[in-house]
Order: C-alpha cells, then structure tokens, then sequence
C-alpha cells in the first residue's frame, strides 16, 4: 500500500456493493398519500407490528378492559418503539441478522460443538448389563456386581442338561475353561 | 455443521450437501516489486482468472507455519555432508537459529463446487449424500461413488480448469492437501503445521493403471473439531450472557493438545471513492503485516448480461425510493443518501459495460488469524483490522457469526446466510486490483541460505542453489551493485565462503592493500588455500609452468601481445608463435618464461628478432615487477587448490584516456602495461581453471570489477566467462558500484542473479536498476528505495543500525524480484572473519 508516482497508469476501482443493498424506506401508502412521520425502514414497520401485536395479544395482563383506552395505548407504545428502531445506527448489516447473531451468541452452550452436536457431558453412571452364565463348576460372580455387594457364594445353579456349549462368558473364563479342557484331557 | 466431505477421488470430494467440489493447487504470481507494466500484468493475469470463472468459488491463501528442519534439510540436500565438516556445522547452528525466527510459505487454492455437471449427474450426487446420511445413522458402511460418477465429475472439473490461466499453473489438490487445509483451519496459529504437501507428480498416461483411475480416499484423515464460539467453555455461566467481547472461536482439534482462539473478519466496506491500482494492493497487503493472515475469497461470479437485469431491478427499486421518501431534500437526509446510491449505480454500469468479458463478483472476503490465547487473537485481529481501517477498508467481525465464517474458509462447505450478507459487489477487473495470488519468494528451492526475504512483512528465508542454476541451464553468475560500506563485499565474501563450504573451489582477484580476501580465504581451508601476491611474489605465475606447454603458450602469447606491445600477426608476435609451438617447447626444454629467455640469449642470439624479443622480454624481467613471471626459483602456483586469491594491491592500471587516445597510450608506464597484461591474464587464468573440472562448482571472484573491464582484453575474458559458465558448471562473481563496470550490455545482460543494494548517489542508482530490470530505473519510488531507504545510516550515530545491515534488492535466477537482508554466517569463527572490516584489518 504504498504511494506510487503518478507517471504510470493508474486506474480507480472500488465497490458497487451500495448500489444493490441500500435500505428501502417506507414513505408512502400504495395511494401515495404520505404516511405521518415517515419515512419508516422496514424494521421499524417490523418493531412496530411486533409491539401492536404482542400488546393487544397481552392486554388481559394490563388491559384496562376498554379497547378505547387500550388501542391507542398499544399503538403509542407500538409507535415508541418503532421511532426508537429508527434511531439504532444504520449499519451495513441487516439489524435482524445482528440481533439473531447477537442472540445466538448469548445463549451458546459452554459446552462447544462437536460433530454438528452440543457436546453432553453424561454425569458418571453406572455401566450396567446382565451376563448369563451357564457352567458346570461351581459358581461365578458377574463382573457387573458392585463391589459394596458381600461375595456371598451364590446358591448352585442347576446344570443344563446335555449343553456343554458355554454361552456369553468374559475372556478370563474362557482361558480358564481352555485349561480346564485340556486338564480333562 | 460438520466436515462437509464424505469422500475424496483425485482433487473431487464429495459433500454431505450433495454438491461435488474441486480443489487446485494455485502458484502464485511473482509480486514484491518490479516495473509499472510487470504489475499491470500481474493484475491483467488475476483480471482474466476471475472473468473465465462462473459461479461460486472459493481462493484460499493459507500460511503454512514451516518447521526449521524443512528450511535445514533444503541446505543439506545435494551436499555431501561427509565430506564438508564445514557446512554440516553451520547447518547445524542454522537451525539453532531459525527456531527463534518465524517462517512460513503462503499456499493457494482454488476450490469449486461443481455445477457444469448433467442433472442425471446432480441427482445422483444428492442421492449420494442422502444415502450417505441413511447409512451414518444405521451404521452401515458407506459406499463409494461408482466411476460412472468420477468420470462425470472429472469431466465438469476438466471443464473449469481449462479455464484457469495457465500463469497460474493450476494443479489438481490431492486428498493429502485437503486434509492440511482442515487441518490447517484447526490448528491456526499453534505453529503446528506441517510443510504443506506437494502437488502430485503429472501423471503419465501410458502407465495409468485402472487402479489409478478412482482410487478413493475416505475422509477418516479429516479431523472432526470440536467449535465453541466466544470460548463460552472459559467462562462461568454468568458471563456467558455477555459475549460481547469474545468476539472470537475457540476450536480444538483431535490433532493437538492446546486449542486455537481465532479472530475471523470480513470485509464489510472499502473507500467510498475507489482506490488507485497499482498502489492499492488490499488483499496481498496481509502480507506487509508482521503476523500470519489466511484470508479466503468466496465469491459468485455472473456475467454481465444478467447483472444488468439484476442492475435494472435495482434502479426501479431506486425510483420508488424518491418516491417513497420524496420531499425530503435535507442534505443530510434520505434524499442526499439516495444520490449516493443512484452514483455508485451509475458507475457500476459504466463499470461494467467496459468489457464484454466483465463480471459480477460477489465476494466475501474473510480474514483469519489464530493464537494459542484469546488475548493474543483478539489482539492480531485488532492489528489487522487496524491496519485496513488506516486505508478506509472496514473489517468487522461479526457476533455470533464467528464459526459460519470459519466454515465458509472450508472447501466443500455450502455458502450459508451470513457469508451472503457480508458480501461485496465489484467487477472481476476490480476485484483484480487486490492481487490475492501473489507471493514475494526469491531464490532457489534448496541451496546455502543466502539471507532473509524482507519484501513484505513476512520473512522467509532466501536460498541460492548457484550449482542448481548451472544444471538447470540457468546461469549461477551474479552481480552486485552497491557504494562503498553497502555490504558488497561481506556479500561476497559470504558465498565465497559458503562455495567452498559445501565442496566447490574458488578463484578470486583481491585488490584491497588490507588483503581482505586473502585473509578471508585463509580462515576457510588453509592447507588448501593459495595466496599469490602479483608484487611480492610467493608463487610464480608463468603459465608455462601453472598449465604446461599446450595452455601455457597460448596465454603466454596473449600477454605478451598486451605486455609487450607485440601484436599476434606482427613479426615478432609470429616469431614468439613460432617459439612457443609445442614439440619447439620440448625439444628445447623451455618449460618456464626464464628458460625461454635463457634460450633466446644463448641459442638465438644472433638473429635480429630474437634480439628484439629478448630485449622486450628484459625490460620487464629486469625489474621487480616481472619476478612472478620470471622468478623460477618460486614454486609455480597449485592451480588445484581449493582457494587461490591474487593479491593486486599497488598494481597501477592505465585508464580509460589512456587506452582511447594513442598519444597517451605509448607513453604508458611499464608498470601500467604490465598491469593491465597481468589483469587480462589473471582472469584467463581463472577461467582456465573454473572450466576445468565439471563435476565440481568453481567460482571466481571479482570485486571492484572496473579493474577488469577498463581494458578491452580483461571485458573480453569476463564476457567469455559468463557465455559459457553453466556449461563448466562454473560462475563468476562481480561487484562494483555501477553495473556498467560489468562489461558491455551483453555482459550485464548475461549475469542472470542480480542484487543491487544500498547506492546513496541519485545519479548511480537508476543505473543499477534498469541493469536490475528495464525501465526499474525510471521509478521514483524505486530510485528512493536504493538511495534513502535500504540500509540507512542513522545520522545520530553515523552508522547503520545492526538489524539494517546488509539490506538490498535482487533479482533471482528465475526474474523475480524482491528485498532482501543478507544473513551472515551462523559459525562464529566464520561470521568474524566475514565482518573483519579492512579498516579493523589495518589497525591490527
């Protein structure tokens, strides 16, 4: 970025972005009459139909319970609110895409993102599951059993008969039928 | 979002949006600086890029982080390390050194998403991605693309990249690229990049193997993220509410153990007036920033046509403005705001109608910078943003919108609502004035390091491959420029010293009454160094005895025809030719310059021109001076040392009236003829023996080179050396403080690595730069550069500040230009004996 000589060719060049994106008013009804106090930007026609709508939805809070009252109370309330959207700085960026930014920022979980997921930390639990044993020693514990549990020997399951195929057992006690087998062996 | 790939073919990867994306690899033009017409072309070159492209695209420019061993193991490559000691210690000590320094390369990518495809092509690739969803949730295993898809794809992707201009050197990116620039994304500004991968070879049709064709990669390399903006994870649930000064993204990647805190800026608005091209570079400036920026240009081009619909939608909006807001014509209202926008309208049309290649660009420039601390990236992203704010560039970095812009950095990455709304709307002629595809490298890619590249803000280290250039068909030769105290001979003396270091030989004529060369020289090897004083004499220099009968005589005959006034085809030259033929030689035993004297007076005596050569011969080996040539009684220099410095201190010269005008020339001194024969002889000398040996670099070294070329014969010698340098695999070094005392503009013209450094002297400076490049001269600003702002001399002090020394410009084997600071050697020994001033030498 520096200064150069003014002996070369020197062409200007910039941005048109204005040209497109420039912030439509509202001045006129579609008679052409002018509307009071206007020109109005769409947001402020946004804020001001929000705060009609959510004043009249919520009159049974405040209401006085004459809509004479009511109605041109909601609508200078509306009308406040719109001349005070009016007042927010003109920004380049549309001034609902800054609040949902804004927004989204505030309530972001302190938790991060990962794989287009909040990441939940589960609390400590207790990996739980039941094992069937069959076997034709004595008894086994299930790993699963909490140690607090006194090793009580569990009462002798009944053998099943004619099933020497052992189901759902842990790899220690598959090594130690191995050695079993090959002791009887 | 996620990693948007879910698999890769070549430079194709499919996406989960169902849009297929590729990826090329970008050189980047030569930037730095250069003449006014190289900068329009460099500019004309991105102006074409971007009216050929259509649709959306994505350029990155993404600083690789370099670790100091890829920088070392380039010194080492091609050197046998075994056999220099030497340069395995300075090495070794260089990479002491890079640790503490940053370095880094940018690297360019394109990336497309494909649209040119047909819609049985588009429909499958959303099914594609459909299914690949299905099967994710159902864990099933995924499937791959058939080839009647690849073929598709590489259709539509051939299809763009005959549209790149072949300046650009487009390369298909390989998966391995892909993942470093995930990976890059994740870990910015942790210093934890590896070197970016290369390009793939070009591969050679006749040995593609069906194999080869669709070998998929499935993004299991790609790291997933994990994203937290405004580093909420930081803070306690109270502050969370108030992110409003945590503009930033926090990401950690699976790769490493720290996260990364990054700053992502976009920007928003540019001078409302325009700004000047060249002068205005917006998006290369990153590069003057003393940090690493990646920035990324996602951009939809439209053809002019249909903007000028989109324009004319645009001015019917316009007028139901002034209708919608008419009657207010304060100047500071709607009214004047409106004139604005009809002007810029206005002058987008006239913009656009200057060509009918023009487009519409609609681009979203986004800046990132990345630090291991939140702090730290906020405070980069406040230097940067400061820096474009000085040039009424606005960047802002939007809340809340921290990670959709770090996604929309990503390839493969569908353009979302925010990226959208901070676009800006320019011409592809203009958005060419920011010369994005730019880099400032100088140099060779492997070599002894030479200094450090200081074009712009970032420094990367300048190599000079002097061997390579020779094998390359390039010229190793090179020049410097630069007045007295500039660093030119520390500059040469470094090479010198990193020549013999790495294995080469070296010749070089020492002028200097310090003996600053042969004192250099004897600190390198000094059993295999060679001092030869031309005045008091150690060695003889008679070639008879250095080459032997065949080379000797002819250069004897050379130097006689210049010492002695004894032109070849006049009498007495046909009868030395006649004495110096080769069976003459040896059936009269006349190996040396005395025996033929010897023989002239005792054999031939009687004849007239005997006479008349002995008595030519005796009017130099009578005095002092001829003791180097007539002195037997010396031992003749060892032509195969590895060093050999003459040592020319008090030998007289004639100058340039002298030789012009004949009266003067016959009443040249002895002393002067036999200077300026001796001077013509040296540099044969050294040619004869630098082109000895191929297999071995040789350099010879000529500082001061208007000692040389004042005589017609010494210019003539020099020339031959750079005609046929490479082919010897030898080089020659020169250095004066104007080019033109190099030799005539084809001898200039032939030394292809040029420096040019401080030249305080307004007259002497554009000289050396149009020797530097054709019209460089002609430059203001670049006359300013050499004389005032490369290496100044602090007036309070009356020297050069230490971290400003050496400072120059060059141009390297391969044209390209830019600043540079010469680095000195990194053995302390060495770095003495290189600075050892002869002021210092003197004193001592």
């Amino acid at each position: 970025m520096d200064e150069q000589p003014q002996t070369q060719h020197v062409e200007i060049a910039r941005f048109y972005t204005r040209s497109r994106k420039f912030p439509r008013l509202i001045g006129r009804l579609h008679d052409g009459t002018k509307i009071p106090g206007g020109p109005y930007t769409i947001t402020q026609g946004v804020v001001f139909a929000i705060l009609l709508t959510l004043g009249l939805a919520t009159r049974g809070l405040w209401g006085t319970g004459s809509i004479l009252i009511d109605l041109p109370l909601t609508g200078v309330v509306a009308w406040g609110g719109a001349w005070g959207a009016g007042r927010l700085p003109a920004t380049r960026r549309n001034a609902a895409s800054l609040l949902l930014g804004a927004l989204g920022a505030m309530t972001r979980t302190g938790a991060g993102r990962y794989l287009d997921r909040t990441v939940r930390l589960r609390p400590p639990h207790k990996a739980g599951g039941f094992t069937a044993v069959t076997g034709r020693s004595g008894p086994t514990s299930a790993p699963h059993s909490p140690p607090a549990v006194p090793a009580t020997p569990a009462p002798p399951r009944p053998a099943a008969p004619a099933a020497p195929r052992q189901m759902a057992v842990s790899g220690v006690e598959r090594l130690l039928a191995q050695a079993r087998g090959s002791k009887k062996e | 979002m996620r990693i948007p790939a879910t698999a890769m073919a070549e430079h194709l990867m499919w996406t989960r949006s169902g849009v297929i994306w590729a990826t090329w690899r970008i050189t980047p033009l030569a930037s730095g600086f250069g003449t006014a017409r190289m900068k329009r072309m460099t500019k004309l070159h991105h102006q074409a890029l971007f009216q050929a492209l259509r649709g959306e695209a994505l350029f990155l420019g993404l600083c690789a982080d370099l670790d100091p061993v890829t920088v070392v193991e380039r010194m080492l490559d091609g050197v046998r390390i075994d056999q220099c000691p030497d340069w395995a210690d300075e090495v070794e000590r260089t990479l002491d050194a890079l640790e503490k320094v940053p370095l880094g390369t940018r690297a360019f990518w394109l990336s497309v998403p494909l649209a040119g495809t047909n819609f049985k092509a588009r429909a499958m690739a959303t099914f594609r991605a459909a299914d690949t969803r299905v099967r994710d949730i159902a864990a099933l295993p995924r499937e791959l693309p058939r080839p009647a898809e690849v073929s598709a794809a590489l259709r539509a992707a051939r299809d763009v990249e005959e549209r790149i201009p072949k300046v650009f050197s487009a390369v298909p990116a390989t998966a391995a690229e892909n993942i470093w620039i995930a990976l890059h994304a994740q870990q910015r500004g942790l210093a934890a990049d590896t070197t970016v991968p290369l390009p793939a070879p070009e591969k050679d049709p006749s040995t593609l193997l069906d194999a080869d064709l669709a070998r998929f990669q499935l993004p299991a390399g790609m790291p997933n993220p994990w994203l937290d903006e405004g580093g909420q994870s930081d803070v306690d649930r109270a502050s969370q509410f108030l992110p409003f000064k945590r503009k930033y993204l926090k990401v950690q990647s699976p790769y490493s153990d720290e996260p990364s805190y990054q700053v992502l800026q976009a920007l928003v608005s540019g001078p409302k007036a325009g700004w000047q091209s060249p002068g205005v570079e917006w998006i290369s400036a990153v590069d003057d920033l003393p940090m690493d920026v990646d920035w990324a240009l996602r951009m939809t081009v439209t053809p002019a046509a249909d903007v000028r619909r989109r324009n004319k939608r645009a001015e019917d909006a316009l007028k139901d403005q002034y209708t919608q807001q008419g009657g207010n014509d304060s100047i500071t209202g709607g009214a004047s705001d409106l004139a604005e926008v009809a002007e810029t309208l206005e002058a987008y049309h006239r913009s656009l109608n200057q060509s009918d290649k023009e487009v519409e660009t609609q681009v979203t420039i986004i800046f990132a910078v990345g630090d291991p601390t939140p702090d730290g990236a906020k405070l980069r992203g406040r230097v940067l943003s400061d820096q474009y704010k000085s040039f009424d560039f606005l960047l802002e970095a939007p809340l809340g919108g921290q990670e959709e812009l770090w996604w929309a950095m990503l390839p493969g990455v569908p353009t979302t609502r925010l990226p959208r709304e901070l676009a800006q709307i320019t011409t592809g002629r203009e958005l060419a004035t920011g010369i994005p595809l730019t880099a400032s490298e100088l140099g060779d890619m492997k070599g002894a390091r030479f200094g450090v590249n200081i074009t712009t803000g970032r420094q990367g280290q300048i190599l000079r491959d002097i061997e390579g250039n020779n094998k390359a068909d390039l010229s190793g030769s090179f020049g410097v420029v630069a007045e007295k105290g500039a660093g030119k001979s520390v500059l040469l003396k470094c090479e010198l010293g990193a020549v013999v270091d790495r294995g080469g030989r070296v010749l070089a004529i020492d002028r200097t009454e310090a003996e600053e060369y042969a004192t250099f020289a004897l600190t390198l090897r000094p059993d295999h160094t060679a001092v030869a004083g031309l005045l008091n004499p150690q060695w003889n220099l008679d070639p008879l005895r250095m080459f032997g009968p065949k080379e000797g005589a002819r250069m004897l005959q050379s130097l006689f025809a210049v010492m002695l006034g004894l032109p070849v085809l006049s009498e007495g030259g046909v009868f030395l030719s006649s004495l110096l033929e080769g069976d003459y030689l040896a059936a009269h035993d006349i190996t040396s310059v005395r025996r033929l004297l010897s023989h002239l007076r005792d054999d031939l005596g009687g004849t007239p021109e005997a006479k008349q050569l002995l008595s030519l011969m005796n009017v130099v080996a009578s005095k002092d001076i001829g003791e180097v040539l007539f002195n037997d009684g010396l031992k003749p220099l060892d032509v195969n040392a590895t060093a050999i410095v003459f040592l020319n201190a008090g030998l007289e010269l004639p100058d340039r009236t002298e030789l012009e005008h004949e009266h003067l020339f016959r009443e040249l001194s002895l002393e002067k003829r036999f200077g300026r024969a001796m001077y013509s002889m040296l540099v044969a000398v050294m040619r004869q023996v630098c082109f000895h040996d191929k297999n071995q670099l040789a350099g010879a070294f000529f500082d001061e080179c208007h000692a040389i070329t004042s005589s017609p014969e010494g210019a003539r010698e020099l020339k031959l050396f750079f005609r046929d340098d490479r082919k010897h695999n030898a080089f020659a070094a020169v250095g004066s403080h104007d080019p033109r005392d190099f030799g005539d503009e084809e001898s200039r013209g032939l030394i292809k690595t040029r420096y040019v450094m401080r030249q305080t002297d307004e007259t002497l400076a554009p000289h050396a730069l149009n020797w530097m490049a054709n019209g460089l001269g002609e430059d203001p600003a670049m006359v300013r550069m050499v004389t005032r702002e490369l290496s100044p001399i602090d007036p309070s002090t009356g020297t050069v500040p230490l971290h400003r020394r050496g400072e120059g410009i060059m141009r390297d084997a391969a044209g390209r230009m830019g600043k540079f600071r010469k680095t000195l050697p990194e053995r302390p020994d060495r770095r003495a004996a290189v600075l050892s001033t002869p002021a210092q030498q003197v004193s001592s």
